[in-house]
Parts: C-alpha cells; structure tokens; sequence
C-alpha cells in the first residue's frame, strides 16, 4: 500500500520536500513511517523521537495501522502561542 | 479557512469588537505578543504556519471542551499565521461568563491546549531578515 507523508515545520526544512509518497507492505503501522524516515534521513532521528503523528486530522499511536491513501503527517513540538 | 480560528489579518481590530450581554459578569482576555527579543537577539518577526484543517479542528474540540467543563457565555479564539511583527497579537482568547472563576479557568485552559496539542509552528526572523535558528525549533523562539 502506498501512504502520503506530510512533513511541517523544521522536519520539513530539513527534508527539504512537504510531502513524499511512500510504499509499505500490509500491516504496517504508523511508526514504520517513522523507522523508514530516520533510516533515511539519520540526522532527524532526535528530531523524530519528539514528534508526533497524524492520520485524518488527529493524533494517533504508534501502532496505529496504515491504510492504503492514508495522509500521515508528521507532527513536531508545537510552538504556537 | 475552516472554522476561522486560524487568520493572516491583525488581530487588532478584534479587541475592538467585544461586546457583552447582560449575562455577563466577567471577562478574561489573554494576548500573546511578539517580544522584541528571544534569547539575547533582536528579532524583526515571528513566522506562523500550522496543520491547518487539524489546528482548526482542534481548537473547535478545545472549545467544545471548555464549554462542557464551565459555564461560558462566549468564546473567541484567534490565531495569526505568516508574519507577526514585533509588539503585534499573535494569539487571542477571550472568555465570558457570569463570574470570574470559570472565565479564568477556560482562558487557562484554552491556551495551554493551544501551546500543548494544536499544530501550528513558530519560527524567528531577526532584524537582519535572517531567520534565527533554534534547537528543535520547539524552543520559545
């Protein structure tokens, strides 16, 4: 199945990329997302370990299960205020 | 823009616009201002972006929230996003009540689910036009 990840803030400045299209096999979670990321990406794992993800708009755990099309955005510390 | 919490105008013109009934016994009001320095260095702005959909929804559910816990008359929150100089309103929350207890309580509680849960971001420009960088970014920047 292939899921859309939505970066925000510094994770995506870092990425340098809003969003990527990535493949996953069936069963796997949403904190797949996150191995998949920092393997990836080593330098955003301290980064990664303090954020949060997203499915349609709210917050889920890491053993959420991943749908084909699913929107996983990648959540981190908030700043608003 | 959704629910409409979440706004690039000044937030300004809305403190003009307050007007009670005669329910009201109390108001609490809290503005989050743009200081002018944040760790030792002159800043020009704070830059806003958000989640939008998800922060709208969420500050929607922290209202229903607040209404559920206390008795409140009226509710106004508004965010900024983009660019918010130094001195302007980058947040907004206005309760009103009968008495001063809930009032307090729900604007407490308001903000501080706005700066715990609601995904909206915050970076620094400094007065060089540079933006300031910071660890995480989720630093008071």
């Amino acid at each position: 199945m292939t899921v859309k990840l939505v970066f925000f803030a510094q994770v995506r400045d870092r990425l340098g990329a809003g969003e990527l299209m990535v493949t996953f096999p069936q069963g796997a979670t949403v904190s797949d997302c996150l191995v998949w990321l920092t393997g990836r990406h080593p330098g955003l794992a301290e980064l990664l370990k303090v954020s949060r993800l997203a499915v349609n708009c709210e917050y889920v755990l890491p053993d959420h299960l991943l749908r084909d099309a699913d929107e996983v955005v990648v959540i981190p510390p908030v700043s608003g205020g | 823009m959704g629910s409409g919490y979440l706004t690039t105008a000044p937030l300004e013109a809305d403190l003009q616009q307050r007007s009670t009934d005669g329910r009201d016994g109390a108001e609490v009001e809290f503005l989050g201002i743009v200081r002018s320095h944040e760790g030792g260095r002159p800043l020009e702005c704070l830059v806003y972006q958000a989640y939008e959909p998800m922060a709208e929804r969420l500050i929607e559910r922290l209202v229903a929230d607040a209404r559920m816990r206390w008795s409140l008359h009226h509710i106004l929150v508004r965010h900024r996003l983009g660019r918010v100089a130094v001195g302007e309103i980058a947040v907004l929350v206005r309760v009103q009540s009968a008495h001063r207890e809930e009032a307090f309580a729900a604007c407490r509680f308001l903000i501080d689910g706005i700066k715990q849960d609601v995904p909206i971001w915050k970076s620094a420009v400094g007065l060089d036009g540079v933006a300031l960088a910071c660890a995480h970014g989720h630093q008071p920047c």
